[in-house]
């Protein structure tokens, strides 16, 4: 008589479903008896999932599925994968990262030590005010700020309406009225037209 | 925000009352002819500069061009149509546009979803989330209620 480990599942103990995990993983087609590590993690504590995660990345096994169940701490692993060179499809990972793990991203991806991750893919997830940090600071040194426009606060992008109509900055408000409020809009184009009538 | 899909139906509107076409007006702004047409498209926004001659040039106000007044209309069924996608999700989330999410969240792709989905995590948009729980995927599920659900 075979046993039908899917009904089983919820009976398990946390040992039984790490050796499932295990087994899982170290198999050629990523399941074992038709379990594929997704069906098992809901079952397993966030120290199991959390454990079968990291073995799943270094093992280029579907990890994205366990996403929501590893533990908080595991974050801080992964960016040392990262580090290691490990190839990590992050995107799917971004919603369950702490905001310090996603920080440190976008600090690898800005500094040029991890590449082919798309930094804009970042920014929805990134904290608020840093983000806001993070603009303010690019537009001050002159890099790259417009791809993060459209997720800064109207709060970020009002200080910098204000500097521009002040002349504290050289920025092409162009590229950022779009994504202002409209009373900001409103006073940028009023002081354009000022300057249009000067002239 | 502004919603360049509507800002380029008001341009390509007012050039046809105003009975230019696009090389006219390409020709009057120093700009190419593609470039009006990307502006019709709402695929760009003008310079303010050439807003401030467009708005010259048709005789109305600014405000008028960037729709600035007009409240954006939006169908239940295509939330989309006539909009910026940006501008439908940042204005949904800063509560510029009542949609009824539950109803509406199968228009979204995954990423506008999850940025829909971290926007009621940190509490910047309320919804009925009894409703709004059928639609989404387990994935989606644990991240807005971790075990709760």
């Amino acid at each position: 008589m075979s046993v039908d480990i899917k009904k089983m599942l919820p009976f398990m103990e946390d040992e039984e479903i790490a050796e499932l995990f295990k087994k899982i993983i170290e198999s050629e087609n990523s399941e074992f008896k038709g379990i594929k590590l997704n069906r098992i993690a809901p079952f397993a504590s966030e120290e199991v999932v959390s454990k079968a995660f990291i073995e799943a990345i270094k093992k280029g096994k579907d990890y994205v599925s366990l996403a929501p169940f590893v533990d908080d701490d595991v974050w801080e692993e992964v960016i040392k994968l990262l580090k290691e060179g490990y190839k990590i499809n992050l995107p799917p990972l971004y919603p369950f990262m702490e905001d310090d793990s996603l920080q440190e991203i976008y600090k690898m991806v800005e500094s040029g030590e991890l590449k082919d991750v798309n930094i804009s893919s970042l920014y929805p997830f990134i904290d608020d005010d840093y983000l806001d940090e993070v603009f303010l600071k690019q537009v001050k040194e002159g890099k790259d700020y417009v791809g993060m426009a459209p997720f800064v606060s109207e709060e970020c992008l009002h200080k910098i309406a204000e500097e521009y109509i002040n002349g504290d900055t050289m920025i092409d408000i162009n590229c950022l009225y779009p994504f202002m409020d409209s009373d900001d809009i409103k006073m940028i184009f009023k002081h354009a037209m000022e300057k249009d009538d000067i002239e | 925000m502004l919603d360049s899909s509507a800002i380029g139906k008001k341009i390509h509107e007012l050039r046809l009352m105003n009975k230019y076409n696009q090389d006219q007006i390409a020709e009057m702004l120093y700009v190419t002819r593609q470039a009006v047409s990307r502006w019709e498209l709402g695929q760009t926004l003008p310079s303010i500069d050439n807003l401030i001659e467009l708005s010259k040039m048709f005789n109305v106000s600014f405000e008028e061009i960037l729709c600035m007044n007009d409240e954006a209309v939006i169908d239940s069924h295509n939330i989309f149509a006539g909009h910026n996608r940006s501008f439908v999700i940042k204005s949904i989330i800063n509560g510029k546009i009542d949609v009824d999410l539950a109803k509406v969240f199968y228009q979204f792709s995954d990423e506008e979803r999850m940025q829909i989905l971290s926007a009621l995590k940190n509490k910047k948009l309320q919804t009925d989330i009894k409703c709004l729980k059928v639609k989404l995927t387990p994935t989606e599920l644990d991240y807005l209620l971790g075990g709760e659900y």
